[in-house]
């Protein structure tokens, strides 16, 4: 563990150096299984994670590609173009994911857009995201709450994680807090150390982290970028009119 | 590194700091400027737009009320004017901009939606909102015709219906005050009307209004083409609904002759 500790450090520092370098900007996604030890080549394209930036981050059994963390406390997660910011996760693989203010527990997600001071436990989301909405794909089990969120983030392709994973299965969960994002199926994958899944009810209690949002751009909607907006048809009142006919 | 070019930096980033953040507080066009006294420190905004052909600016109030001046700078408006207006619509004014660009004003000059016809005032550019309006509208009263434009493409043209000669239409520039969608779309109204902001030249008051000339459909379209109303302005029933999804309020009126 110690020497997969090391190696995974290494990884990590190298991946934020080429992220510093600004290397990261668009690769093409092709993501193999890698042991958490290994880095792959899978990155967010699009305007999210473009460079890998990790502090004060604890990982165990961790492969991150592109990845940009704070105050990351991580067990058992692989994750590819994912930013995130404030964030725990026991058992979590993501791709392509924006997380901010995100407490997670034994969660798998996919091309998503997570926002602000989530909690969510045992979850699993599928979908991909497109400016300004966020779509879930693939939705079983229990709760679905709202959808996201705006940015444009386009990664998602490949992740898995090999090495110090066990599965662990998750029923009956809850996704809830604020803003977000939807799907909850009833499986997790990916868990090394899976802990506090399938126990509905305390999700949305917890915050951390700053609660806003990542991820790049999206579109204003009537604003041009001098500050001046464009009108859009009137709305109109009901009523009777008293003009003279 | 020396310690004397560690103070430099030091002072070169407090310096793009400062500046950094005193340009944020001009960014955003719904805040108060700064006060005068700062300004000396602060960039004003310099962000400007081009106007394309056959553009508007049209202001929205912000507030429950618009004061209006009769000069940039006046301590004592002329008119204060409720927003929602009366008839429970935003409060939406015609810039009068002829410049090919836009760039905010401290003050701006507005086309009001009151008696007489054609009044103008000056209003402080922190109580409305901006926005580029690329429709407009004219109406030629001899050809009985009203024709809408986005930019430089006419996307509606259409007979009309106008005032008779006892009770005519104005002639002048104005600008859609509001739209009403008519609770009973069966009757004179059709089911859409526009008010702008002109007024009849002789009558005051008209079904319990002002005399204010509207832009409706009608439940007697055989009579399009003729001098035929109070003053408003009427056309078929499914061209009102086609600008009524389709012109925002503030949209330029012309009436001609």
């Amino acid at each position: 563990m110690r020497g997969q500790i090391l190696r995974g450090a290494a990884v990590t520092l190298t991946t934020a150096a080429l992220g510093a370098l600004g290397v990261a900007a668009a690769f093409a996604a092709s993501a193999k299984p890698s042991s958490p030890a290994t880095s792959t080549k899978t990155y967010s394209t699009g305007k999210t994670t473009t460079t890998h930036h990790t502090t004060g981050h604890t990982t165990t059994g961790h492969t991150t590609t592109g990845h940009t963390t704070t105050g990351h406390t991580t067990t058992g997660h692989t994750t590819t173009g994912h930013t995130t910011t404030g964030h725990t996760t026991t058992g979590h693989t993501t791709t392509g994911h924006t997380t901010t203010g995100h407490t997670t527990t034994g969660h798998t997600t996919t091309g998503s857009t997570t926002t602000v001071g989530t909690t969510t436990i045992g979850t699993t989301t599928v979908g991909t995201t497109t400016a300004g909405t966020t779509t879930v794909g693939t939705t079983s089990g229990t709760t679905t709450t709202g959808t996201t969120t705006s940015g444009t983030t386009t990664a998602a392709t490949t992740s898995t994680t090999t090495g110090a994973t066990t599965t662990a299965a998750t029923t009956g969960t809850t996704t809830s807090a604020g803003t977000t994002t939807g799907g909850v199926a009833g499986v997790t994958t990916s868990a090394g150390t899976t802990t506090s899944s399938g126990s509905a009810g305390s999700s949305g209690t917890q915050r951390s982290g700053s609660g806003k949002q990542q991820g790049s751009g999206g579109t204003q909607s009537g604003s041009t970028g001098s500050g001046l907006g464009t009108a859009e048809a009137a709305q109109g009142t009901s009523g009777k009119p008293s003009f003279t006919g | 590194m020396t310690a004397t070019r560690r103070l430099l930096l030091g002072v070169t980033v407090a310096g793009v700091a400062v500046a950094t953040v005193a340009a944020v507080g001009f960014t955003r066009d719904d805040r108060e400027p700064a006060p005068l006294r700062k300004q000396a420190t602060v960039k004003r905004d310099t962000r400007t737009a081009a106007i394309p052909h056959g553009f508007s600016i049209v202001a929205h109030s912000r507030g429950s009320t618009v004061k209006v001046y009769a000069r940039p700078g006046a301590k004592q408006p002329i008119r204060v004017l409720p927003n929602p207006n009366a008839n429970g619509g935003l409060l939406v004014f015609l810039v009068d901009w002829s410049r090919p660009r836009w760039t905010r004003p401290r003050w701006v000059r507005l086309r009001l939606p009151v008696r007489p016809n054609g009044n103008v005032g000056w209003a402080r550019a922190s109580e409305l909102r901006f926005l580029q309006n690329p429709f407009r509208v004219k109406v030629d009263l001899t050809r009985h015709e009203i024709t809408a434009w986005r930019g430089r493409r006419p996307i509606l043209r259409e007979r009309i219906g106008v005032g008779r000669a006892l009770t005519p239409t104005p002639v002048g520039k104005y600008f859609i005050t509001e739209l009403i969608n008519v609770e009973n779309p069966g009757g004179l109204y059709g089911p859409h009307a526009f008010g702008t902001s002109a007024y009849s030249t002789v009558l005051t008051n008209f079904g319990g209004g002002p005399g204010q000339i509207g832009i409706h459909g009608t439940n007697r379209p055989e009579l399009l083409g003729t001098d035929v109303s109070h003053g408003c302005i009427r056309l078929r029933n499914p061209a009102i609904t086609r600008l009524a999804r389709t012109l925002p309020l503030g949209t330029p009126v012309e009436i001609t002759r």
